[in-house]
């Protein structure tokens, strides 16, 4: 019985290896089909040993982009499933307990702060003024309230201090060598 | 502070935040378009001078009059195929053979296209030792999803991908 699964799924792998090197259009047009296929039956593509690992095509189907509330509202029901699933039991955490991390101002720090979750603005590229003028040409489309000015994160180093996440690292390496 | 505490999840952005393009788009365009046609020097200045300014320009219009990558009228590769054409004829290059078009769609699936943050990469890493659920709210079109981020070996420490 395995023997034959693994047979149709080398057959499988090679075929769509296949039609993927000389139509990837038609790759592409399958591969959508599929997922289509795995959304409307609510049967999300899982494995046994990772985390569950959902895929959706949320703008062709819902039309919707950052910084628009319906896409941190689809993230947040997610959350909510995968947590519940991982606990056992049916877990609704507030937005506050997200956190958003994301380099533009108003798609990624403005469509999440609006909907409740914590965000982090990165700026890599170290240049403050070049961000802030940045910042102040999108608040001026959007009338996006900057009166608290986002502090900006050089890297994600200074965003897990901020959160609080470093030292626990350094506790959990160490308890797992004394295991 | 107290909220902090009790951090539950993280999403994140992928473009400009987890990675970057590894060089300018308009250099790859042009690069592989010389791997395709001979081009004559006038037409090469052209596009050496214009063709950074040009994708954005095509890119930007593109999004506004065919939003979310095609939406429900066009499908994702034929959404960049006309970006990229248009990005070309921008420059005064209207003959782009279809093989070029599709190696430049082609490629920004190919993770050596990018640059990596290695700070990105120790996050995730912490960020799984405390056990948070990740994901990912990215603008860019589906590929990321099915293509890059697995292309890359790093699709499976999210629990989801919304994209564009």
């Amino acid at each position: 019985m395995s023997r034959c699964f693994q047979t149709w799924a080398s057959v499988t792998c090679f075929t769509l290896s296949f039609i993927r090197k000389f139509s990837h259009t038609l790759f592409m047009k399958i591969i959508h089909f599929c997922i289509g296929l795995s959304i409307l039956s609510k049967n999300f593509v899982s494995n046994t040993t990772g985390p569950i690992q959902i895929s959706l095509f949320s703008s062709k189907t819902e039309l919707s982009e950052k910084p628009n509330s319906r896409n941190f509202e689809l993230a947040h029901e997610l959350i909510n499933s995968a947590l519940s699933k991982a606990t056992g039991t049916p877990t609704q955490v507030d937005p506050s307990h997200i956190a958003h991390i994301g380099d533009d101002f108003e798609a990624d720090y403005i469509g999440a702060k609006r909907y409740g979750f914590q965000a982090f603005l990165l700026d890599r590229h170290g240049k403050p003024e070049r961000k802030q003028k940045e910042i102040a040409e999108q608040a001026g489309e959007t009338q996006a309230d900057v009166l608290n000015q986002p502090q900006l994160y050089a890297s994600f180093d200074h965003i897990i201090r901020d959160l609080g996440l470093e030292r626990r690292q350094f506790a959990n390496v160490a308890s797992a060598g004394s295991r | 502070m107290h909220a902090r505490k009790a951090l539950r999840a993280v999403t994140l952005d992928i473009t400009g935040t987890l990675l970057d393009f590894g060089k300018p788009v308009g250099r790859t365009y042009l690069e592989i378009l010389e791997k395709h046609v001979q081009l004559g020097a006038n037409e090469r200045l052209a596009l050496h001078n214009g063709i950074h300014r040009s994708f954005a320009e095509a890119y930007k219009e593109l999004r506004q009059k065919h939003p979310y990558y095609g939406g429900k009228t066009l499908s994702t590769p034929d959404w960049w195929h006309r970006c990229i054409r248009n990005t070309f004829a921008r420059c005064g290059v209207h003959e782009v053979p279809q093989p070029a078009v599709e190696e430049i769609y082609a490629i920004y699936e190919q993770p050596s296209a990018y640059t990596i943050y290695p700070d990105a990469l120790r996050a995730l890493d912490v960020f799984k030792q405390h056990g948070l659920v990740l994901g990912v709210l990215t603008n860019s079109d589906e590929r990321y999803d099915v293509a890059l981020l697995p292309n890359m070996g790093i699709r499976h420490m999210f629990h989801f991908v919304i994209h564009s």
